[in-house]
This record gives structure tokens, C-alpha cells and sequence, in this order.
């Protein structure tokens, strides 16, 4: 009898497993066919756009909610050719063009049913530049007056002086929300409403559940507007270990992984699972130099240009690129990324050139001196002390290249690394002689100036080497100005050139962003800001679900 | 007894309260804050970057927010976390229970394999099958957990498929499927990552059992039952067992911060949510009261649970009493 029931309970075990390793049975099998799986390194930290900070954020909360307009590609952030309608579904410059009309699509629902209107345009802008919410997005609103309610389908943005990134600086960053739900929500805690954890947006698809830290998931909002995703369902894993990341996709058990490094790469690009697809960058590392005085008033090493002009031409960075990325990067060509509109790639570059970088030094007075071939001005040696994030695998690589390549012409790097939060610290604080580190440019090519112009070399701007050049400043100031596409092109290349001829930092490298993708996934449009934006288009084969 | 009992309470406050301290300074002195990753990210203007250091306590010195967590813990609110703004105690309660079902079913499959293969080694240590099952466990211990890890995965996970190789469970199982279904989900994804602990933790039990197990044949009292006629099996069971047991209950004492924490490599390779992760992620964002919360659980937890450990070794093993 005993022995009896004992089998019973063996079988009822063995089935229980089985189901549960065969994925729960028919109804979840069915359910899978059409899902779209997303391999995440970081879960999201939050889902309500003005407070949202991370990439991860940002790709939930960009299918949740809509914005007025979508860009198009390729992006161009003057005027409004760059666009299609969205949550409006038309527009009307006014003819003195400080403001513009948006009327909001009749048909567009919040996903509880209520009508999307005019007045939650003006309240999602209101909150985005509150300053109780202290949003990490709140300086992209910066120029707009205003934004007022015509009737209850359209909103009037009012800006105080024309720009030609009028249209892209309000289409691009409002993500449009409920003011019937939030309305009544303390602004200093919205992470902490009821919202925050269960968002009801207008977008094509609808929250459906969030377990932190393991997966999230949003369903298709079939009923929506601008019609049905093709996916039915998008869930993002939670998958920090790149290793247990690149498995998931590889096994089949998630359909994207954004980012594919290393061994990864290789084993993707020979999988019969997964394909290699390649989307634009805007990534690129930088040897930053710290122009300010140091600690004890003494004039930087950096400010010479003619010592940054020989440091450049004394770095091999095709070389040690190859060396520390492979093929997965590019040297870099300046500040901005081979997808940035109006790049020149062939643009004059300072060349690998010892000879050169050796007779500027000797002309500067850092001579060889010594036993140990070091270059020394006097008693000084020629030494600088850099920084790396221990998180960056290819610049600590980079950092111990550099190193060597510097040594051979007799000058001397330090390397010191540091957790990526004490990194970040010591640049903001501006407490470092040099740095590698890695910025991604923001899509419009004026945000150039918030990393390299004059007027953000303060405490509190992002301008971390204090870096100083009235010619560029102009340049970008004119090409942030003038409404004629043509001519702006021109400004900026003048302003890059202008800012690679004068040795700024050492440019290294653009990394090269592959995605692995399931076979029976079709993509499109992988934007270089923002891979996810179409995926309510990608096509998502059910049946060749491995 | 009552006087022992409260000096061990005594204990565990004050291992608490240094645990809870030197997380706090460490972390400062490690350098950046919860506000040190928005350095990259200048879309926040300077005004709100100050009104969130000043919501956060940061702008006050060092003593000053020392002071402030510690009144606020004493007052049982761990806050919220700086990061995602939840609240701590739901932070770590939900890692701590994922962690626990994690670490306690690797332990139960390393207790299982441990006193099994240590124990035939120590009643029969000339077996041959034995031995090489000890010798195969060993060489299993001298191998890193994370190589364990990744062999699992690549071999029953990716190419047999016969286990999913992350996670905790499958949302879509989740959501749709019935009680048992999301059970069974769960169970399935416990496999691979509690093999990968199992493998470990069973070699250090099998090792202790062994020992302990071979001395305890050898005593007298052994020799004695047999003399009596008391059977092998009897004989193994009671008089050489359950002696021998104390060995490894006190080896899976030491092992309880590791149980408590989470076994740090495992849940990465196989992305479980547990307190490994959460520690390692809130250490890295420097999110102190998500940091604090989580020392403060695990050093209560591992004083009390050394507590219980001592208690057991003394009811297991009358020669202590």
C-alpha cells in the first residue's frame, strides 16, 4: 500500500517537472509563438517617462506612451521633414513660427479606455519641467515658453525664440501622459505611486506585469489607434551576466540581445539560431584631458596644444583599436559618431606619426634625458596620471596600449582604476589629470556644445576638462541658428574639424553595435538613439520558434 | 541558560550594528554617491541635481547621515531605495525569499549527495564504487563554481535544452498558466542552478561526513553494540550516524551566510534575483540604504542561525551535552 502510494507521488512529481521544463503546457506554448523576447542587461528603473534614466527605461516607456511625432530615418532634427504623425496627426506652424499647433488624433484611447486630449499635452509638459520632479530630462525643454490648450484636441506649443530644433525639441522628448491619473500625484514621489509600478499609457502596446529585477512584460494593445503590433507580447529578461545573457539568446530562450561583445560575437555570428545585425552608434571613447589648474594652481600640462598635438600623433590608434576591440570598433574621428548628421568621414585626421611627435617634443623641451629614456623639461618628467572605469573591458585594454605606445616615445602614463561611481565622481569633481572615458552623443548635433563648448566649462556642466575654443564655440553657435540645412552642415563640419585640429582629446574609438537577433525575428529601423523604436513593426515568425 | 541566551542576543546587536557601520563607511570611502552615475547624464538641470542631493541627505556630511540612517533603522524604517525609490524592506524581503529557495534547495541536494557518498566512503572506505564517486566529487570542489555554471548551461541548457538557462521563472507561464503550472515553472528553473551549488557544497559535506563517520566506527561504543549483535545497518544508523552528524551540521553552519546571502556567482551566471544580486548591484550604485537593509537581514540572520547551529550540534551529539 505504502509503496504504492509512494510511486504515485514519484509519478505526480515527475510529471510536475516535466511540465514545468517543457514550458507549462499547450496554453503557454500557443501563448509564446508570437511573443518578442528581449535579453536585458539591467531591469528598468522606472516606467514613467520625465523620471526614467536608464536605457532600459527608456525602451518600455517609449512603446507605453506616445509622443506628437516619430522620427524617421535618417534622423534629422531640423524641422519637421524628419517626422510622421503620432499622437497628433497633424500640425500647423504659426507665421511667426514661435509656436506650433498639434492636433491630437481623435481616435487615440489611454489604455483604460479614456480619450487622450489637448490638456495632456500641456500637463506632461508641466511635469517634465517641474522642478519637484527634478527630472533627468527636464534641461531638453529648455526655450520652450509654454504649452497652452486650443480647444480639447489641440495643444499650442509657444517658444520664446525661433530655432530650428523647435519641432525635434518637443516631438522628440514629450512622451504624452494620462493627466486623469496622475493629476493628483505628489510630484516629489512618483516613483512611489501606485502608477509607477501599473502605467496606463496611449502607445501601442499596454503593461501587463513587472517582477523587478527578473522580467517585464507589455501585451498588444490591439484595439490601438495606429493599429496592432505584430508581436503580441514583449518580454524583457533580466540577464546582467553577459555570459547567462548571450546563452539566453543563443538557447533560444530570448529573440534579442542589443549588444553582442567579445566571444559572444563569434559564437552569434556561427549560430544557426541567431543572426548578427549591425545598427549605428552614437558611443565614442575619448582620452580626456583636464584643462583647469590643478589642485595647487598649476597651469595643466594639457593646455599646451602643441604637447596634444604630438600625443595624438604619437598613438598607433588603428592599432590598439584593432588590438582591444577587434572588429567591433572603429577609430574614432572627433566628438561625434559616424551617424551623426553632416559628419565628414573624410575629414582631416591627426596620422599616427612618431617622427612628428618626437621633433614637437624635443621643440617643446620635453627631451630624452636619463638612463630610463624618459623625456624630462628640466627636472619635470612627462608624466600624466589616467583614469579608467574598471567596468570598460576594452579601455582598460586600451589604457595598458596607450601606455606602452606612450612609454616608446619616453613619456610616462599612470593608470588608475576606479569603480565606475568613483570614476564618475572624480570627473564631475574635475579631480583627474586625464581620463578614458566614453560619452554618447545625444541624436541633436547641437548637444556638442553641452560636452565641449566654453559655456558648459562649470562645476556643474558636463564640460569635465573645462575645455576652452572660441573659434568652435562660434561654429556650433552658427549652425544651432541658421534654418538652411545646407549651411548648417557646413558650420558643423567647420566645428568638428576645428575641434580635431586642435587636439581636444586623443579620439579612440566608436564601438560598433551588433544585435543578435532570432532567426525568426524580423527587424527594422534599429536607430542608432533608440534600436527598439519600430519594434512594434519587427515580424516575429511564430512557428520557427526553436 | 537565560543569562547565555541574552548575551548571545547582546551579540547579535552589536555584530548588527558593525555590520550596518562598516558597510555605511566603506562605502563612502569607496568614493561617488547614488548621484555619481548622473554626472554622464547631464539632462538634469543643477537645480534638480541640488534638490535631489538635498532629498536623498546627501548634501549633509558624513556624520550627519550616519546619524539619520541609524536613528531611522533603530526606528524599524529602512527607507527607501535611492535608486528605483521602492521601499527597502520589500527590496530585500523579495531577494531574500528568492535567495532562500535558491540556496536551500542546493543545500537539501548537497546534504542528500553529501551524506551519501561521505557516508559510503567512511562505512566502506575500500569500496571502490565509493571512492570514486569521493574522488569525482572532489575534483568537482577544486573547480570553480562559475566554470560549473556555464558547463550546465551550455550542456543541458543550450544543447540539450532539457533546463532554461536563467531566470527564476518564465513571465508568460506566469501569467497564463494555472497554480501548478507556475509551480512546476519555478521548480524548472531551479534545476540547473541548484546542481551547480549542489555539486560544491555536497564534496565539503561528503568530506565532513566521511571523517567523522570513519571515527565514529572506530569508537568503542560501535564496537560494543556490535558485540551486542545489533545489526550493520542498525549499527551505521544509529551509533554510527547520527554521532557523526554533529561534523556536518557544523559545516552547514559555516556555510549559512552563504545560504543567507546568496551564492554570489551562481545567481549571476543564471540571472536568479537573489540577495548575491541585489548586494553586488546596489554596492555598485552605491544605493546605501538597499546596502544597509540587506547587511542588517544577513548579519541577524547569520547570528541567530549560528545560534541554532550550536543548539543542534549539542542535541545531535551527547558527548557535548
Amino acid at each position: 500500500m505504502n509503496r504504492t502510494r509512494t510511486r504515485g507521488h514519484l509519478a505526480l512529481i515527475v510529471t510536475w517537472l516535466a511540465l514545468g521544463c517543457s514550458g507549462a503546457g499547450d496554453s503557454a506554448t500557443n501563448e509564446r509563438a508570437s511573443v518578442l523576447t528581449i535579453s536585458s542587461p539591467a531591469d528598468a528603473d522606472a516606467l514613467i517617462p520625465p523620471i526614467v534614466a536608464t536605457t532600459q527605461g527608456k525602451q518600455v516607456a517609449d512603446l507605453l506612451f506616445d509622443r506628437l511625432a516619430e522620427p524617421t530615418l535618417p534622423l534629422e532634427t531640423g524641422g519637421d521633414r524628419g517626422f510622421r504623425p503620432a499622437l497628433a496627426e497633424r500640425w500647423t506652424w504659426s507665421a511667426d513660427s514661435l509656436s506650433i499647433a498639434f492636433a491630437i488624433h481623435p481616435a487615440a484611447r489611454w489604455h483604460d479606455g479614456t480619450p487622450v486630449r489637448a490638456g495632456d499635452v500641456r500637463f506632461s509638459f508641466e511635469l517634465a519641467t517641474d522642478p519637484l520632479v527634478a527630472s533627468p530630462h527636464a534641461s531638453n525643454y529648455v526655450g520652450i515658453d509654454s504649452v497652452s490648450v486650443r480647444d480639447s484636441l489641440t495643444a499650442v506649443v509657444w517658444w520664446a525664440e525661433r530655432h530650428p530644433e523647435q519641432f525635434f525639441q518637443i516631438a522628440y522628448n514629450l512622451s504624452v501622459l494620462p493627466e486623469h491619473l496622475l493629476g493628483r500625484v505628489a510630484r516629489d514621489s512618483l516613483a512611489q505611486s501606485p502608477f509607477a509600478s501599473h502605467p496606463i499609457g496611449s502607445g501601442r502596446y499596454r503593461f501587463e506585469s513587472w517582477n523587478r529585477q527578473r522580467d517585464l512584460v507589455l501585451a498588444s494593445d490591439r484595439a490601438n489607434y495606429r493599429g496592432a503590433p505584430n508581436a503580441s507580447r514583449i518580454v524583457w529578461l533580466v540577464a546582467a551576466d553577459a555570459t547567462a545573457a548571450s546563452l539566453s539568446v543563443l538557447s533560444g530562450q530570448a529573440d534579442v540581445l542589443e549588444s553582442v561583445r567579445g566571444d559572444a560575437y563569434t559564437e552569434a555570428r556561427a549560430s544557426t539560431t541567431v543572426r548578427v545585425i549591425e545598427y549605428p552608434s552614437l558611443d565614442y571613447a575619448y582620452m580626456l584631458f583636464n584643462f583647469a589648474p590643478t589642485a595647487r594652481g598649476a597651469r595643466s600640462l594639457f593646455n599646451d596644444r602643441a604637447l596634444r598635438v604630438a600625443l595624438t600623433h604619437a598613438i598607433n590608434r588603428e592599432a590598439v583599436v584593432a588590438n582591444a576591440l577587434d572588429s567591433l570598433g572603429s577609430v574614432a574621428l572627433g566628438p561625434f559618431t559616424r551617424a551623426t548628421p553632416a559628419v565628414d568621414t573624410n575629414m582631416r585626421q591627426l596620422v599616427f606619426d612618431t617622427t612628428t611627435a618626437a621633433r614637437m617634443l624635443d621643440s617643446l623641451g620635453w627631451r630624452r634625458a636619463g638612463t630610463d629614456g624618459m623625456r624630462r623639461r628640466g627636472t619635470q618628467p612627462l608624466q600624466f596620471d589616467v583614469l579608467v572605469p574598471s567596468s570598460s573591458t576594452p579601455r582598460q585594454r586600451l589604457a595598458v596600449l596607450l601606455q606602452a605606445q606612450f612609454k616608446a616615445m619616453g613619456i610616462q602614463m599612470e593608470i588608475t582604476s576606479l569603480e565606475p561611481q568613483a570614476f564618475a565622481q572624480r570627473l564631475g569633481e574635475g579631480d583627474f589629470q586625464a581620463a578614458l572615458n566614453m560619452w554618447r552623443t545625444d541624436p541633436s548635433p547641437v548637444t556638442i556644445r553641452q560636452v565641449w563648448g566654453t559655456a558648459d566649462a562649470t562645476a556643474s556642466g558636463a564640460n569635465f576638462g573645462r575645455y576652452h575654443n572660441a573659434a568652435f564655440d562660434a561654429a556650433v553657435d552658427s549652425a544651432s541658428r541658421t534654418f538652411d540645412p545646407d549651411l548648417r552642415s557646413r558650420h558643423f563640419r567647420r566645428a568638428y574639424q576645428l575641434i580635431v585640429d586642435d587636439a581636444a582629446a586623443i579620439w579612440l574609438y566608436e564601438p560598433r553595435n551588433f544585435a543578435a537577433v532570432n532567426r525568426r525575428v524580423e527587424p527594422m529601423g534599429m536607430r542608432a538613439d533608440a534600436w527598439w523604436a519600430e519594434l512594434p513593426g519587427w515580424i516575429v515568425n511564430g512557428a520557427d520558434r526553436r | 541558560m537565560p543569562l547565555t541566551l541574552f548575551s548571545r542576543l547582546l551579540h547579535t546587536v552589536a555584530v548588527v550594528a558593525a555590520a550596518v557601520t562598516l558597510s555605511f563607511l566603506l562605502l563612502h570611502a569607496a568614493g561617488g554617491d547614488a548621484l555619481s552615475g548622473d554626472t554622464m547624464q547631464r539632462g538634469r538641470t543643477a537645480e534638480a541635481r541640488a534638490l535631489l542631493r538635498e532629498r536623498m541627505g546627501l548634501d549633509q556630511p558624513l556624520h550627519t547621515q550616519y546619524v539619520r540612517h541609524v536613528a531611522a533603522v533603530a526606528r524599524g524604517d529602512l527607507g527607501h531605495s535611492l535608486v528605483d525609490g521602492r521601499r527597502v524592506s520589500a527590496i530585500v524581503g523579495e531577494a531574500f525569499g528568492h535567495s532562500l529557495l535558491l540556496s536551500g534547495a542546493g543545500l537539501a541536494a548537497a546534504i542528500a549527495l553529501g551524506l551519501v557518498v561521505g557516508g559510503a566512503q567512511g562505512w566502506r572506505p575500500h569500496d571502490r564504487v565509493a571512492r570514486m564517486l569521493g574522488d569525482g566529487l572532489t575534483a568537482l570542489y577544486s573547480v570553480p563554481e562559475f566554470v560549473i555554471a556555464v558547463v550546465l548551461i551550455g550542456g543541458f541548457g543550450y544543447i540539450a535544452g532539457v533546463a532554461p538557462v536563467g531566470g527564476m521563472s518564465d513571465p508568460l507561464v506566469q501569467l497564463t498558466g494555472s497554480r501548478v503550472q507556475r509551480w512546476a515553472d519555478v521548480a524548472s528553473h531551479l534545476i540547473l542552478p541548484t546542481i551547480a551549488l549542489a555539486l560544491g557544497w555536497g564534496a565539503l559535506i561528503a568530506r565532513q561526513q566521511r571523517v567523522a563517520l570513519r571515527e565514529s566506527v572506530r569508537a568503542d561504543f560501535v564496537r560494543t553494540a556490535r558485540a551486542k549483535g545489533v545489526g550493520e545497518i542498525a549499527v551505521l544508523l544509529r551509533h554510527g550516524v547520527r554521532p557523526s552528524m554533529s561534523a556536518v551540521v557544523a559545516t552547514i553552519g559555516v556555510m549559512l551566510p552563504v545560504l543567507a546571502g546568496g551564492a554570489v556567482v551562481v545567481e549571476a551566471v543564471f540571472a536568479w534575483p537573489g540577495m548575491g544580486s541585489l548586494l553586488l548591484r546596489a554596492v555598485s550604485q552605491r544605493d546605501i540604504p538597499v546596502v544597509s537593509g540587506a547587511t542588517m537581514l544577513l548579519a541577524t540572520v547569520v547570528s541567530v542561525s549560528s545560534l541554532l547551529v550550536d543548539a543542534a550540534v549539542r542535541l545531535l551529539d551527547p558527548r557535548l551535552r
